[in-house]
């Protein structure tokens, strides 16, 4: 499909240009963040070209779209990555990551907010699925707060750098997003 | 974010033994019986996928469809006695990066609670373990389908999770399922089949299951001081270890672990001897054989006939590729009996038995599905 830029009061989630490459070479370096997402190690510059000069063909073909995240009125360099990959005709799977320097704020959770009420209204999705490697609290957290309900471990079900690891597996379905902010705590919607 | 392909180079349709079944490739022929599958309620319901066949062109273009599909492994399910089409069973969704795929099935209507799918899925999952080198494979199915839960269960496929709304059945509504997995390090989930006991012939001989009224007739066989010293498990002192022994045969039939008989001569019933299948493992598809002859039924073939019949039948109704025996150094009889049978020699293992006077070598003979087939006299 023809990319688009999603945003709110506080987001710009938009395509990531050559220009970010230095921000998400050095956020994609962050070990915590390579404990938990399968980017190349030792990642290098030509990781962060390639993974930006995919972007078009991503799109293109609808297996994964993909943008950066940035602040509005703060900056418009990228700190984070989220994207929508496909399953099946009317379900993706929602894909993120966050620069170290910008965890804590919430700005993820508002990412995949938006992204989710985009996918259910402009995609017609019928599920989004978040999966990650067990233990991966601070995405589980993200995934809660927008209303995703934890629906199994899947074990050795996901491939991390060569090795498989058992994934947690959760969904969100039509109407079940939570809109409002929390302040940052985890919601207990039940 | 994770990555997952679905590249694989599988082309052509291996032949896969399971008990009682053989998968292999479609036949054209089987158009009817495929167009049987796909117009039964049960399969339109949970089907999807065959949910278009009306005609038996149309049977014709999914199989051949399934075959061509590169990141399929389709098989029809044949039972192993007829040859008559009895379902399907295929893997697809392969990741080669995590080594799993996601296995689906169905039952003809005629053939089904006959534990068609369970020995269909053991034997594509066995496959897909030691064949292909897969280390996961997924089942999901809708949740109402209760049927396909209980296959899962009973196969070993732990259950993972409700996946909500995650299933595309092609009907605009979007279902919830069942996550099931098994992998093949889960040592706990190797599938027991439990079997009803059957009979075999051989010849002048028969092996048939023990029966409880055995007991006696048992009792005084193994009073003999050649089976005692040889079998450190007998001889049983009583009527009650006698029928003790009889049921834990019975309970190896039901367990599926094992599979057992006495040897009688098939026109008289009168006792020769005792045949054995255990360890029955159907994921290296691998078995122990054991053997005992009466006293006065000795030098006349018994054992290497009885042998013989349980071990093709192991082959060809359990599906085994191999079979092994082990006797102690000085049980030479023991040894031609094996030789006779076609079981080759492979190793000396040090002092693996434990007889009243000590441990003991003993020889490991085993033959397989594949070897040359033996003449007996």
């Amino acid at each position: 499909m023809d990319p688009v830029e999603l945003s709110d009061d506080r987001l710009l989630l938009r395509l990531p240009v050559r220009a970010d490459v230095d921000d998400i070479t050095l956020a994609c370096r962050d070990l915590e963040l390579q404990r938990w997402i399968p980017v190349p190690v030792p990642y290098e510059r030509i990781h962060g070209e390639q993974w930006v000069d995919d972007t078009s063909r991503s799109w293109a073909d609808d297996q994964e779209l993909r943008w950066v995240i940035t602040e509005r009125g703060v900056s418009n360099r990228a700190i984070g990555a989220i994207g929508l990959h496909a399953r099946d005709a009317t379900m993706r799977e929602v894909g993120f990551w966050m620069a170290p320097w910008a965890r804590g704020r919430g700005v993820m959770t508002d990412a995949v907010r938006l992204v989710c009420r985009w996918g259910f209204a402009d995609l017609g999705l019928g599920r989004i699925e978040w999966w990650a490697n067990v233990g991966n609290y601070a995405s589980r957290r993200v995934a809660e707060k927008v209303g995703f309900t934890m629906e199994g471990t899947a074990r050795a079900r996901l491939l991390h750098r060569g090795v498989r690891v058992d994934g947690w597996c959760a969904g969100l379905l039509p109407g079940e997003l939570v809109e409002e902010r929390s302040g940052g705590r985890p919601v207990d919607r039940r | 974010m994770t990555a997952r392909t679905g590249v694989s180079t599988l082309r052509k349709t291996p032949e896969v033994r399971g008990e009682g079944l053989v998968l292999g490739p479609w036949r054209a022929a089987d158009a009817a019986r495929v167009l049987e599958i796909a117009t039964d309620p049960a399969t339109r319901a949970w089907s999807p996928s065959m949910r278009p066949l009306n005609t038996e062109a149309d049977a014709l273009t999914w199989m051949s469809e399934r075959t061509a599909n590169a990141d399929r492994l389709d098989w029809a399910v044949r039972d192993s006695a007829s040859g008559l089409l009895i379902g399907r069973v295929g893997l697809h969704r392969f990741d080669p990066g995590c080594r799993s795929a996601e296995i689906g099935y169905g039952v003809h209507p005629a053939h089904r609670r006959r534990g068609v799918a369970l020995r269909a899925v053991t034997a594509a999952t066995t496959h897909a373990f030691t064949t292909l080198n897969l280390a996961r494979i997924s089942l999901v199915h809708a949740t109402g389908n209760s049927a396909s839960c209980a296959v899962a269960s009973a196969g070993g496929f732990a259950f993972e999770g409700v996946e909500r709304s995650s299933l595309d059945h092609g009907d605009g509504v979007r279902h919830d399922m069942h996550r099931h997995a098994r992998l093949a390090t889960d040592a706990g989930a190797v599938p027991r089949i439990g079997r009803t006991p059957v009979a075999i012939n051989a010849g002048d001989l028969a092996l048939r299951p023990w029966a409880p009224e055995d007991a006696e007739q048992l009792l005084a066989a193994v009073a003999d001081p050649l089976i005692a010293r040889w079998n450190p498990r007998l001889p049983l002192p009583d009527i009650d270890a006698a029928r003790g022994w009889l049921a834990s045969k019975a309970t190896g039939w039901a367990g599926g672990e094992a599979c057992s008989w006495k040897v009688v001569d098939a026109a008289t019933g009168e006792l020769r001897g005792s045949m054995g299948l255990r360890c029955i493992d159907p994921i290296d598809r691998a078995a122990v054989a054991s053997y005992w002859t009466v006293a006065g039924a000795r030098g006349r073939g018994v054992a290497p006939a009885a042998l013989t019949a349980a071990t093709e039948w192991a082959f060809t109704e359990l599906g085994m590729h191999r079979v092994t025996l082990a006797h102690v150094l000085a049980n030479e009889a023991s040894c031609r009996v094996a030789t006779k049978a076609g079981f080759l020699l492979e190793a000396t293992i040090r002092d693996s038995c434990l007889l009243r006077d000590g441990f003991s070598d003993e020889h490991l003979h085993a033959r397989l599905a594949s070897d040359p087939r033996v003449g007996l006299p």
